[in-house]
C-alpha cells in the first residue's frame, strides 16, 4: 500500500484509521442520531399530556414536522459532543503543537491548509446532517403521518445553519484557546452563544412555526427576525479572522511553558537591562491543581446526578404510595398527581396538585376545589354548595355535547381529605416521565450502575485528565 | 548539493534576557557570555548541569526567544528582528506533538515529505528501508499515538532529514534516551551530515553525545565551559587510564597506591578505576606490567575506552574548584 494522503484526507480522519471507515463511522453516527431522535419523539409523545403540549407543541404533534424539529435541535448537541471528544484532530489544537510548523517547513502551504481543514469539516458536519435528516424523514414514513414537503427544505436550512455556525465559531475560538482543556469547553460555549443568539434575535417563534416554515423565503425576512442577517455576517467574519489569525500564528513557533525543567527554589525572570524593573515569567509551580478542580468537578456533578435520581425516585415512591385514607403528606400538604381533564383549566392533566390536609371541623368554602375520598378512590373536584354535612360537587370542565353538571354529587364532609392549595406543572411532567421506560432507566438504573462502577468512572476521568 | 556557507552559527559574547532568581532573591543570567561557532555540517550535542539553560540556548540559536546581549548569526544571515518567526532555513524540534495520531509511521513520513518531488513508490520504499537501516523497522506501521515521546521525536528528526532546513534543532533534553534510540538518532545524524545539513542536539545522555555527535558543548551555571569536538574532550579530560575489575578492589586500592605513585586511585564497588594525575607513566601496559609485577592478579582488567560521560564529569569537577 502506497500511501498518498493529501491533507484534506487527513483531515476527514477523526482516528487511526481509514478513510473509508471512518466515512463509514460517520455514517453510522448519523444513522443514529436520526434513530436517537426518532426515540426520543416517541418519549416525548408519551409526555403528551403534560405541560410539554403546552410549552413545546412543536415537538409533541404527529407531523413529520415535529420530528424532524426534535432532530435539528438533537444533532446540535450531538455535534457539540463529536467537536469536544475530537477536538485535536477537527479544529486548530494543531498549529498550538507546532504540527502546522513541521508541515510548512517541510513545503506545505498554511493557506491552503485553512482551506482544507475548514472544508473537510464543513463536509464532515454536512455529511453527518444530512443523512441524519433523510433517516428521521425516513423513519416518520413508519408512523404514517401526513407528508407535506414544503416545510423540510426550510427545516433542513435552519438545522445545517446553526451547525456552521456553531463549527465556523469552535474553529474561530479554538486559534484563541491556549489548551486542549479550554478549547474544549469554548466549543461548548459556543452553543450556548447560537441558542442565545436566536433567542434573542426571535428566531425560536419563526422556527417552531410550522405555517412560516412552509414559506422559504420567512427566514430572510428581516421583519421577523434578524437572526439570518447576524449569522451571515459572523460566518463571514470569522472565516476572515480564521484565515488571517491561522496564517499569523503558524508563522511562529509556539513554546509551551514547562515547568518542569526549571531548578527548584527558582523564578524565571525578566530583567530590563535600562530600567532593572523585574518581571516574573515562569515560577515551578506545585503540579496537579488544575487536575484536583477537574476531579472534584467530575465527582462532584456525579454525587449531585446520583442523588437527584435518588430524590426523584423516593419523590415518585411517597406520591405513588397513597391509597385512599392513607396519604402521604409533607409537612400537611398531599401532593397528588391529578390524571383528569375534569379540573380544567384550573389544574390539567397530570399535573402535580398540593392539598393542605383538613381536619373535621374546617370550614369548607363554596368555590374550593377539595380531595375527597368516595368508594375507595380518590377524587379532586369543585364545591359549588353545601349543607350542614354533606358537600356538593362538580367538576369545571365538560367536554362538548356532554350535559353540564350532569357529575354533580353529594359527598359526606367527612370523605373531604384536602384542600386545593397549588399545582406545578413541570414536577408532574416529571413524575410522568420518571414512570415511563426510559425515565426508569434514567432514574433509577443508571445511578445504581453509577454507583455501583463508581471507582472505574472515577479511574476513567483521571485517565481522561491525564492524556 | 549548491555549497552554501560554512559558518552555520556564531555566536559571540550572547547573554540571555532571562535571569535566574534564587528564592526571590539574588539573581544570575540564566545565559551569559556565549561565544560558540558552529560550522557546516557538523553535528553539535549540548550538554549542561542546567536542562533548562541548555534548552535556552538551543531556542535562542534557533532565533525562537530573543537574547539580550552579544551578537548571533545565522548562516551568514544575521537574526531577524521579529523573533520566533519561523526561518526557512532552521528546523527545530521543541516537542514530540508534532506528529498526527491518526495516522502510523510510515505514513506520517509519507505525509509529511509529500511536497518532494519524489516519485511516491520510490520514496516509500526508501524511506521503509531507511526506517529498517536505522534500527526502528519495528515502529514502521506503529499508530503515532501508540509511540512513546521519545521515539515521536526521533520520527519528527527523520521527517526534518527530510525537509530542505540546513540546519536542525533537536531540542528535548529532557528526553531519556534508551541505546535503540541512541542508535538511530546517530544514524539519523550521519543522513543530515551526509546531506551537508547541520545537527543541533541537546541531551543530558553523554552516550547520545559519543554515538552520535561529532561536537560538543558544555555548560555550567549559565556560560560554556567546553566546545569543541567530542574526541578532544574525552581524551582531554577523562583521565581515567585503566579499569580493574575485582572483589577485592577495595582492600587494593590501598597497596597499589604505593605502586602507582602518579596516578589517582578511586574504588567504586567492585571497580577500581586508575586515572592518570600528569605521570610520565601514562601508557596502560606500563600499568598493567606495575600491577602483574606486584603479584596483584585481578579478575579482569580493562583499558578505558574514553568516554564522554567521564571527561564531562572531570570537566564539571575540574569548574567547582
Amino acid at each position: 500500500m502506497i500511501y498518498k494522503n493529501s491533507y484534506f484526507k487527513k483531515e476527514l480522519r477523526q482516528a487511526y484509521t481509514e478513510n473509508k471507515i471512518s466515512t463509514n463511522r460517520k455514517i453510522a453516527f448519523a444513522v443514529f442520531l436520526g434513530l436517537f431522535s426518532f426515540a426520543l419523539y416517541f418519549v416525548f409523545q408519551t409526555l403528551q399530556e403534560s405541560v410539554l403540549s403546552d410549552v413545546v407543541p412543536e415537538i409533541m404533534q404527529p407531523s413529520f414536522f415535529s420530528t424532524i424539529y426534535l432532530y435539528i435541535h438533537i444533532v446540535i448537541a450531538f455535534i457539540i459532543s463529536y467537536f469536544i471528544l475530537y477536538y485535536d484532530y477537527l479544529f486548530f489544537a494543531e498549529i498550538r503543537k507546532n504540527s502546522w510548523y513541521l508541515l510548512i517547513q517541510m513545503g506545505y502551504n498554511p493557506v491552503i491548509m485553512f482551506f482544507s481543514k475548514l472544508f473537510a469539516l464543513m463536509y464532515s458536519v454536512i455529511l453527518i446532517y444530512t443523512v441524519g435528516f433523510i433517516v428521521t424523514i425516513i423513519l416518520t414514513f413508519l408512523l404514517k403521518y401526513t407528508f407535506i414537503l414544503a416545510y423540510l427544505p426550510t427545516l433542513y436550512l435552519v438545522g445545517l445553519a446553526d451547525l456552521l455556525l456553531i463549527t465556523i465559531l469552535s474553529m474561530t475560538f479554538s486559534l484563541y484557546a491556549k489548551t486542549v482543556l479550554n478549547g474544549r469547553y469554548w466549543t461548548f460555549f459556543t452553543a450556548v452563544l447560537v441558542f442565545v443568539l436566536k433567542t434573542a434575535l426571535g428566531q425560536y417563534p419563526i422556527i417552531s412555526n410550522r405555517v412560516y416554515m412552509q414559506n422559504f423565503s420567512t427566514l430572510f425576512n428581516l421583519q421577523l427576525s434578524g437572526y439570518w442577517l447576524v449569522g451571515s455576517g459572523i460566518i463571514i467574519t470569522c472565516g476572515l479572522i480564521c484565515l488571517f489569525r491561522s496564517r499569523n500564528i503558524a508563522k511562529y513557533y509556539n513554546l509551551a511553558p514547562d515547568p518542569d525543567i526549571l531548578p527548584l527554589d527558582m523564578e524565571l525572570v525578566e530583567i530590563d537591562s535600562i530600567t532593572g524593573k523585574q518581571k516574573v515569567i515562569s515560577i515551578k509551580v506545585k503540579k496537579g491543581w488544575r487536575g484536583r478542580i477537574l476531579d472534584t468537578v467530575t465527582t462532584l456533578l456525579l454525587i449531585v446526578f446520583i442523588c437527584v435520581a435518588l430524590a426523584i425516585n423516593v419523590f415518585i415512591i411517597v406520591i405513588n404510595a397513597s391509597t385512599p385514607g392513607q396519604e402521604v403528606s409533607i409537612r400537611g400538604v398531599i401532593p397528588f398527581v391529578f390524571s383528569s381533564s375534569t379540573m380544567e383549566p384550573e389544574i390539567e392533566i397530570n399535573d402535580l396538585t398540593y392539598f393542605q390536609k383538613i381536619d373535621a371541623q374546617y370550614q369548607i368554602e363554596e368555590g374550593q376545589i377539595i380531595l375527597f375520598e368516595e368508594n375507595n378512590l380518590l377524587y379532586v373536584e369543585r364545591v359549588v354548595s353545601k349543607t350542614d354535612n354533606q358537600l356538593i360537587v362538580d367538576i369545571d370542565y365538560y367536554p362538548p355535547m356532554s350535559q353540564i353538571g350532569a357529575m354533580k354529587k353529594s359527598i359526606n364532609r367527612q370523605a373531604v381529605h384536602g384542600l386545593y392549595s397549588g399545582r406545578n406543572r413541570w414536577l408532574g411532567a416529571l413524575i410522568l416521565f420518571a414512570n415511563t421506560i426510559v425515565g426508569r432507566i434514567l432514574f433509577l438504573l443508571v445511578p445504581a450502575v453509577l454507583l455501583f462502577y463508581q471507582g472505574q468512572v472515577y479511574r476513567y476521568f483521571r485517565k481522561d485528565k491525564s492524556i | 548539493m549548491e555549497h552554501g556557507p560554512e559558518n552555520i552559527v556564531l555566536m559571540e559574547n550572547v547573554s540571555s534576557v532571562e535571569h535566574f532568581l534564587v528564592n526571590g532573591g539574588k539573581s544570575r543570567r540564566v545565559l551569559d557570555d556565549i561565544n560558540l561557532v558552529i560550522n557546516r555540517a557538523e553535528k553539535w550535542g549540548i550538554k549542561g548541569t542546567s536542562v533548562f539553560e541548555i534548552k535556552l540556548l538551543l531556542e535562542i540559536i534557533a532565533n525562537i526567544r530573543p537574547y539580550d546581549k552579544g551578537k548571533c548569526v545565522l548562516i551568514e544571515r544575521g537574526m531577524m528582528r521579529h523573533k520566533r518567526v519561523i526561518l526557512k532555513h532552521v528546523f527545530y524540534i521543541g516537542s514530540s506533538d508534532m506528529l498526527y495520531n491518526n495516522m502510523n509511521v510510515l505514513e506520517y513520513l509519507m505525509f509529511a515529505t509529500a511536497k518532494s518531488k519524489v516519485n511516491k513508490v520510490l520514496l516509500q520504499e526508501e524511506i521503509f528501508e531507511y526506517l529498517i537501516e536505522i534500527g526502528l523497522g519495528h515502529l514502521s506501521l506503529t499508530p503515532n499515538h501508540m509511540l512513546n515521546r521519545e521515539e515521536k521525536a526521533v520520527i519528527t528528526l527523520i521527517a526534518a532529514a527530510y525537509s530542505d532546513s540546513l540546519i536542525i534543532v533537536f531540542n528535548l533534553p529532557e528526553y531519556e534516551w534508551d541505546e535503540v534510540l541512541i542508535k538511530a538518532v546517530a544514524e539519523i545524524a550521519k543522513f543530515i551530515r551526509k546531506q551537508e545539513k547541520t545537527l543541533i542536539l541537546s541531551t543530558q545522555n553523554s552516550l547520545m553525545i559519543e554515538k552520535a555527535c561529532s561536537h560538543t558543548a558544555i555548560i555550567k551555571d549559565g556560560r560554556l565551559i567546553y566546545s569543541g569536538s567530542v574526541e578532544n574532550l574525552r581524551m582531554t579530560y577523562d583521565k581515567i587510564e585503566v579499569i580493574i575489575r575485582d572483589r577485592t578492589a577495595k582492600s587494593m586500592l590501598e597497596k597499589l597506591n604505593g605502586i602507582l605513585p602518579g596516578y589517582n586511585l578511586v574504588a567504586k564497588e567492585d571497580r577500581l578505576f586508575i586515572r592518570s594525575e600528569g605521570s610520565e607513566f601514562n601508557e596502560p601496559g606500563e600499568i598493567h606490567k606495575k600491577i602483574i609485577e606486584s603479584g596483584f592478579i585481578p579478575d579482569s582488567i580493562e583499558i578505558n575506552p574514553k568516554t564522554v560521560e567521564n571527561a564531562y564529569e572531570e570537566l564539571i569537577l575540574k569548574n567547582d574548584l
